[in-house]
């Protein structure tokens, strides 16, 4: 199955689309239907249920018709309008065939997702990364501690709805931004979502 | 002042030459065996080295457990220069974040101007002119030179050579004339935009770099001359921080740590971007993956960044330097005069800038640490709705605890040398 964005440009014929040794492998251990691949400027996104996420890691490492042997980096994109709105991605490199691949996985603050560093020493900073800076779940960390930031920080900044410049200060005319986070309407930066609705 | 002869006849250095014989060696064995019989018992000692050691070369703090002398475990801290920077990319237009991107290698800011630029451009769908690209190549082969020379500098003097300090920031120096005489700033230059260039070059680049470039090999020869040959820098290199191929690749390195390890993957050749693929060049690899190999990659890669501008500059073809889509780029100043359309372009690109369509796209270049890549998240405004930076030295900092691991305490300032981290890349 192949959901292409209407917003993205189709690919012109004949171009290679990195990441294509993936998909056999995929298939072989994910069922077609749990399957969403994405092709974007020539650059293939897998998605797969986080479950399955070990399985089609270590095969892709392992096998040698692919040798995914490379962690790139690992990220997240955060969409928080969505139920699960975290995006996860892993940038996988093969070196053998000069290939790139992005597996994917969805998930939400409570999704635990199982740690990669036993597979590539590599990914354990950037899983304590991504715990850091989005607050992702991911179990079976050799050492989940915060990286980048003080170890008393407070929130995860790369989150979408964390205030990125400053305290907000009330005055007489703006009284609701000094209300707490649950009480301060959606509108105004760092309220929680679901608060009160703007009138 | 004499110099040494190379290793090889022919003028180049031994990229992973076998160990000669009758070079005393201190790893494993040597001193280090005397060292080993003074341990203090089976308690391991805790110290702190950083954040403020001057040969962390920035403000990386590590906490070592040494047994005696021997380090049996390294914890890296880092974050101390963490500055936010893809939190910061949210809030600015893709042009403004241009700036940013210099302060992250902050001693190679234009390549990361370029790789930003690369990921927003397919985002956008724009390729620039020929000239752009060849001047973008110039640009970017100087400050990896201009990095590597910092590097070596630092890395000579971490182990107690002070004179190669002096003259790699003698060179240094002319690379940032240049970049002062294209963009007005020595270091910031943000000189390479999204959609091209800030300018085209003056008239007096092409002579500067011609000069540069007939000069820089025998400035090599000389630094080489200092260090490649010197037993006393080869005593303290060889055979320390060993890192094989298998270990380098799962841990994610790049760059001159990986190649230093045998393994030959260069983004320039393996995902040729900014017309890289019309240059000749090699691409040099270690056998032994140690501190002496990755001193030795970097010094020839050097000379192949030479031959990469000295190709650019001769085969510098005209035309204009920026796209010519006034969606992105501005138009010419003349142009406004007598067109409302460009007058409008002027307007929109100043105050909202360019709104690429949404999608995403992994990018990468090779930044004079390694593989420095850009995922950019586009939702179709004029700000990228997300920007991860896959900063080189993060990965490649990552396997300092396995290089360091039963080393000398003295050769953890040697190991991190080698893997040229910059905090800022580490940080971001």
């Amino acid at each position: 199955m192949s959901t292409v964005p209407r917003s993205v440009r189709s690919e012109p014929a004949g171009s290679v689309v990195e990441g294509q040794r993936a998909v056999p492998l995929i298939h072989r251990l994910v069922p077609a239907d749990q399957i969403e691949a994405v092709t974007e400027h020539g650059q293939l996104t897998i998605f797969i249920p986080v479950d399955r996420l070990l399985a089609v890691v270590a095969a892709l490492r392992t096998d040698s018709k692919a040798a995914y042997e490379m962690p790139v980096t690992m990220t997240c994109v955060d969409w928080p309008e969505r139920d699960l709105r975290y995006d996860v991605l892993y940038l996988l490199r093969s070196l053998v065939y000069n290939d790139l691949v992005a597996i994917g996985v969805r998930a939400s603050e409570e999704t635990e997702i199982p740690s990669l560093a036993a597979l590539y020493p590599g990914m354990e900073w950037h899983e304590r990364e991504c715990f850091d800076l989005f607050g992702l779940r991911i179990v079976n960390h050799p050492n989940l501690i915060r990286i980048l930031l003080p170890d008393d920080w407070e929130g995860h900044p790369l989150r979408k709805d964390y205030v990125s410049f400053g305290e907000p200060v009330a005055f007489t005319h703006n009284l609701e931004w000094a209300l707490s986070p649950q009480d301060r309407p959606e509108y105004l930066p760092g309220a929680v979502r679901g608060s009160v609705e703007r009138p | 002042m004499a110099i040494l002869p190379p290793i090889k006849g022919d003028g180049t250095p031994a990229i992973g030459v076998p160990i000669q014989d009758g070079i005393p060696r201190i790893h494993p064995g040597g001193q280090g065996e005397f060292l080993d019989k003074i341990e203090m018992g089976e308690e391991l000692m805790e110290i702190n080295m950083g954040p403020q050691h001057p040969s962390t070369h920035g403000v990386l703090r590590l906490v070592l457990s040494l047994d005696g002398e021997r380090v049996r475990a390294c914890r890296p801290d880092i974050g101390y220069l963490h500055t936010g920077f893809e939190k910061s990319f949210e809030s600015h237009t893709y042009q403004q974040c241009i700036p940013l991107t210099d302060r992250m290698d902050y001693l190679a800011p234009p390549i990361n101007n370029l790789g930003f630029a690369l990921a927003v451009e397919k985002l956008l769908g724009v390729e620039i002119p020929p000239r752009g690209q060849y001047i973008r190549v110039i640009v970017a082969e100087l400050s990896r030179i201009a990095s590597h020379l910092i590097w070596l500098g630092t890395h000579a003097l971490d182990l107690g050579a002070t004179t190669a300090f002096m003259y790699c920031w003698r060179e240094r120096d002319k690379i940032l004339d240049i970049m002062e005489w294209i963009s007005g700033v020595r270091m910031m230059t943000s000189f390479i935009r999204v959609g091209g260039l800030l300018a085209d070059v003056p008239d007096e680049f092409v002579p500067m770099v011609r000069a540069f470039v007939a000069e820089f090999p025998q400035r090599v020869d000389e630094y080489e001359g200092l260090l490649t040959a010197n037993p006393i820098f080869r005593q303290r290199t060889i055979g320390l921080g060993v890192l094989d191929s298998a270990t380098a690749i799962s841990f994610g390195c790049s760059g001159a740590t990986l190649r230093g390890s045998g393994v030959p993957y260069d983004v320039r050749r393996a995902l040729p971007y900014s017309s890289y693929d019309k240059f000749e060049f090699d691409v040099p690899v270690g056998v032994r993956g140690d501190v002496y190999d990755r001193y030795l990659v970097r010094v020839r890669e050097m000379r192949e960044a030479c031959r990469i501008v000295e190709q650019a500059v001769e085969g510098l073809p005209g035309g204009p330097v920026n796209t010519p889509d006034r969606k992105v780029m501005l138009p010419p100043r003349a142009e406004i005069d007598t067109s409302m359309e460009s007058l409008i372009h002027h307007f929109k690109i100043s105050t909202e800038g360019f709104r690429p369509p949404a999608g995403r796209v992994y990018s990468a270049v090779e930044s004079s640490r390694g593989e420095l890549g850009f995922l950019m998240v586009s939702d179709g405004g004029n700000r990228p709705y997300r920007c991860k930076v896959r900063g080189p030295s993060f990965s490649n900092l990552s396997a300092l605890s396995y290089m360091v691991q039963d080393e000398l305490v003295a050769d953890v300032v040697a190991v991190i040398g080698s893997i040229d981290i910059i905090l800022g890349d580490v940080d971001r």
